[in-house]
């Protein structure tokens, strides 16, 4: 289990990295998933993760009563038990497969000597799990992408890809909250709205939900995004059992 | 009417700043807040305002400000020419400003980054418990020509005895010269041999052409091998090693993960020196445990 190869580093006059020398997997992130909340309870402190590491940012101690800051984290560690059975919440995403503004879809499908057809349901597909947000405000890192859609990052970066597009590059899909530079090749447009700051939960993600993607075409997109214009439409949300 | 004051001429890259947002980092949300925490606290003290009211934030060049109201001010950090009324003012040096006063901040001389607080506070909105600005966060990335800010209530000379014992001049601006970094290990230190760890030591780095809220780059390189690491949290003074061996010092609207290794972290103190520093100026880093 996770119990052992943990690595803690104190970085600078308040930070602490906890590092798990492991390769990264649905089993390790919600073990994180635990200990992050474990830790929330005991210490004031902003907390984030990646795949392998928890990183607590200006911890304020009130009392540690003879332990040290380390031990206390490898006692929190040791005591997490992981949640099971629980359900996940699936976020489901239109996406309109067509070159909207002109963008990498061709390029994409030359590349990866797929049809249009082929790319759709190998994407749509799969259940990609949100690992954590980062990069941008609101931006899932997703794993699951079918090894046949994989393809290296462009050469030259695009200098504006546009709010909800959906892109692939080297092993992993993601899909742009904002507009924002980017090197991954664009294949598809989201019409629904996935972050907004007048909203107390901002994001509809969270580490842990998982993300599906459903075809629409440009009408639907249209409509959609309309009714965008008007009111926060955030991806479809559903509880499923844990797989 | 509320309490206010105009911008007139927005100087460059001017934005209002409190201390950052916090407890957003998780949704990939950047800390924000004030580059020079010195320099913003000082001057909030010395106008009596709680350590977290917001501030303007300017850049080499500070912006003109109009009050449409009395108010008592400040400007602190780097040295700025300024005149209140066409009559020279000083730094670090408390003022009342009169409705239809214009303040003219003008160059900064020393150091980079000048901090103007008003009695009260700019009352901008907040987002996300914030004032900081950042896009998409705020709708605006620096403050606009002709905007009217609000500024709260003055707590100016409201309780004797709090006032600051301020240290002399030369002191509170003595840190706008100091080159060194106190500097900590960073997660990834490790990968660096022997000589890549002297070299960092030893070399003087001069600041390169890239230097934003987002990160300062330095222009020397360290020629190594190491490779990217998996995605890994970062924060503000995380410096990273890029592939082509440039160190790149993240500031405070840095992102929330990195993939380049960490090999150092700047201490708060290093992050107040190298916010007072722009293109061409040099550094070092004091390693310490």
């Amino acid at each position: 289990m996770y119990y052992h190869n943990v690595h803690i580093f104190k970085l600078g006059e308040n930070s602490w990295s906890i590092q798990w020398k492991s390769v990264p997997s649905r089993s390790l992130l919600l073990f994180l998933l635990a200990v992050k909340k474990n830790l929330a309870k005991e210490f004031d402190a902003e907390i984030i993760h990646t795949y392998t590491e928890i990183l607590l940012k200006y911890v304020t101690i009130d009392s540690l009563s003879g332990n040290t800051i380390e031990d206390r984290f490898r006692e929190i560690i040791k005591a997490t038990i992981p949640q099971e059975d629980q359900k996940t919440r699936v976020h489901r995403i239109p996406v309109c497969y067509e070159s909207l503004f002109g963008d990498d879809l061709d390029a994409y499908l030359e590349k990866t000597s797929l049809t249009l057809n082929q790319l759709i349901e190998l994407h749509t597909k799969p259940l990609y799990t949100v690992y954590f947000m980062g990069f941008l405000p609101g931006f899932p890192y997703l794993e699951g992408l079918d090894k046949r859609l994989h393809i290296e990052r462009k050469s030259i970066p695009s200098q504006n890809v546009k709010k909800g597009s959906v892109a692939i590059g080297g092993k992993q899909t993601g899909i742009y909250p904002q507009d924002s530079p980017g090197g991954w090749y664009t294949i598809g447009h989201s019409p629904s709205i996935l972050f907004d700051v007048s909203k107390k939960q901002p994001s509809p993600f969270k580490a842990g939900d998982a993300i599906q993607f459903y075809a629409i075409d440009a009408k639907e997109y249209q409509r959609i995004k309309n009714q965008a214009l008007t009111e926060t439409v955030f991806p479809i949300l559903e509880e499923e059992d844990e797989r | 009417m509320k309490d206010s004051i105009q911008i007139e001429r927005t100087g460059f890259y001017t934005t209002i700043q409190d201390q950052g947002r916090f407890g957003y980092a998780h949704l990939g949300i950047p800390e924000s807040g004030v580059m020079d925490k010195k320099a913003m606290q000082l001057a909030n003290t010395l106008v009596n305002n709680s350590l977290n009211e917001a501030v303007l934030e300017y850049t080499l060049v500070g912006p003109s400000i109009q009050f449409l109201c009395d108010r008592h001010f400040v400007i602190t950090g780097g040295n700025t020419i300024a005149t209140l009324d066409a009559k020279t003012i000083k730094n670090n040096t408390v003022y009342k400003g009169r409705k239809g006063q214009i303040l003219e901040l003008t160059k900064i001389t020393e150091g980079c980054r000048g901090y103007f607080a008003i009695a009260g506070g700019m009352q901008s909105p907040s987002v996300l418990e914030s004032k900081s600005m950042y896009v998409p966060i705020t709708k605006s990335k620096t403050i606009q020509k002709g905007a009217s800010i609000p500024v709260g209530i003055s707590l100016y000379g409201a309780i004797k005895g709090a006032r600051l014992k301020i240290e002399k001049e030369t002191a509170i601006v003595s840190y706008l010269k100091e080159e060194d970094l106190i500097t900590y290990k960073g997660p990834e230190y490790d990968l660096l041999d022997e000589k890549l760890r002297a070299d960092i030591s030893k070399k003087t780095f001069t600041i390169s052409k890239l230097w934003n809220r987002m990160a300062i780059q330095l222009e020397d390189t360290i020629a190594h091998k190491i490779p990217s690491i998996t995605t890994g949290p970062v924060i503000p003074g995380t410096v990273q090693l890029t592939p082509s061996g440039r160190m790149m010092i993240l500031m405070q609207d840095c992102q929330t993960t990195g993939g380049y290794p960490r090999i150092l972290q700047l201490s708060e103190s290093a992050m107040n020196v190298l916010a007072q520093k722009k293109q061409d100026d040099t550094v070092s880093f004091l390693l310490t445990s």
